[in-house]
């Protein structure tokens, strides 16, 4: 893979990045909500808010 | 194949009787599918004509006075109409025009991820908010959005912002639900257009690769005009039923305080025929003027569509 990466123009290179990071926001964007899902699950949602679990 | 080849050939061209007795194996398949729509699609039609009745629930159905179109009338009287259907239209609007583009963009976008195992890692977790049920995902929102508690609140704070809260704004209800769908079902939605662009010929991109098309350019004009023709008829479905918005979520998702913007014909159906007066014929008769609209709709949709681009459901 790093050498078929290390063969595309900056072009592409620049393009992938962008492509890259946007996937990185929307799987963020989809986790997120998800953990604190399951965090409110197994721990009191009030401590969740907090930042902690118990 | 050969098999195919002969009903194609045999379309008709035979009396249905003897095609019938011909491919008898594959007519017996469809007698699963098409009974499943007669019971559940076709058979519960009957009780539509508590629309044109006074319905009372000791005369039933049948034993209920016929009362024309005095349910319609009342319908159109009603001063809370106007506003419902503005609301329904601006909320659907507002999805069939948002909801198809994200979907789209990202669809073309994971296909262009440079790494496999990237790509399968963002579209696996992309699938998850699908199977949340609806009354999860209002709560997972509220928790969110909280503008004490939230992470919204969080972030407003870091960056020295009042946090406002979203929930009393009535105008921020058609972004909120739109997005909320948008988030739930982006992944699940764009599989369809994955399945499309994995059709497109390798030599396509080998020879635009020739010609010196950076990936970009080989997004915009071999993978776009791909998905162009699933994305014609999706649409046209999404046209179709443009005026029926599941009512859980917006049910869920209002407050006294947003009413005036969250009141859409399917609750307010709901509200009517099941909640405050048990009027099941005035809720019928919205319910049908509604599949009505959706129906002239989804024609209109159709022409434009065959009109524009050439492809059409029928």
């Amino acid at each position: 893979m790093n050498n078929k990466y290390k063969n595309i123009s900056v072009e592409d290179k620049i393009f992938y990045s962008v492509i890259n990071v946007v996937m990185l926001l929307s799987l963020l964007a989809v986790l997120i909500p998800i953990i604190q899902l399951v965090s409110s699950s197994i721990s009191e949602p009030k401590a969740v808010y907090r930042g902690k679990l118990c | 194949m050969k098999r195919t080849l002969d009903l194609q050939s045999n379309i008709h061209t035979k009396p249905l009787k003897k095609r019938i007795l011909e491919n008898w194996d594959l007519y017996l398949l469809l007698i699963i599918p098409v009974a499943l729509l007669l019971i559940f699609s076709y058979y519960p039609m009957f009780g539509l004509q508590i629309a044109f009745r006074k319905f009372n629930a000791s005369g039933g159905i049948w034993g209920s006075p016929w009362v024309g179109l005095d349910n319609f009338k009342r319908l159109f009287t009603t001063n809370k109409i106007v506003q419902v259907f503005i609301n329904t239209i601006r909320i659907s609007g507002y999805q069939i025009l948002v909801e198809p583009i994200v979907t789209v963009t990202f669809a073309l976008m994971l296909n262009a991820v440079f790494s496999s195992r990237y790509k399968r890692l963002v579209q696996t977790i992309s699938y998850m908010p699908h199977f949340i049920s609806t009354v999860v995902m209002v709560g997972i929102l509220r928790q969110i959005l909280n503008n004490r508690i939230g992470i919204y609140a969080i972030v407003c704070e870091q960056l020295g912002i009042n946090a406002v809260d979203v929930w009393s704004l009535p105008e921020a209800f058609p972004h909120l639900f739109v997005w909320s769908i948008i988030w739930q079902n982006l992944g699940w939605n764009s599989i369809i257009y994955i399945a499309a662009l994995s059709s497109v010929e390798l030599e396509l991109y080998e020879a635009a690769e020739i010609d010196g098309a950076s990936r970009f350019k080989r997004l915009l004009y071999i993978d776009f005009p791909t998905i162009l023709p699933t994305f014609a008829v999706l649409f046209i479905l999404k046209v179709g039923s443009m005026m029926s918005i599941g009512y859980e979520q917006v049910l869920l998702m209002q407050t006294p305080l947003n009413l005036m913007y969250s009141e859409i014909i399917s609750t307010y159906s709901y509200k009517i025929a099941l909640e405050q007066s048990s009027d099941y014929s005035l809720g019928t008769a919205i319910s049908l003027f509604n599949s009505v609209i959706n129906l002239v709709l989804i024609y209109i949709a159709n022409k434009l569509s065959k009109k524009i681009s050439g492809i059409g459901l029928w």
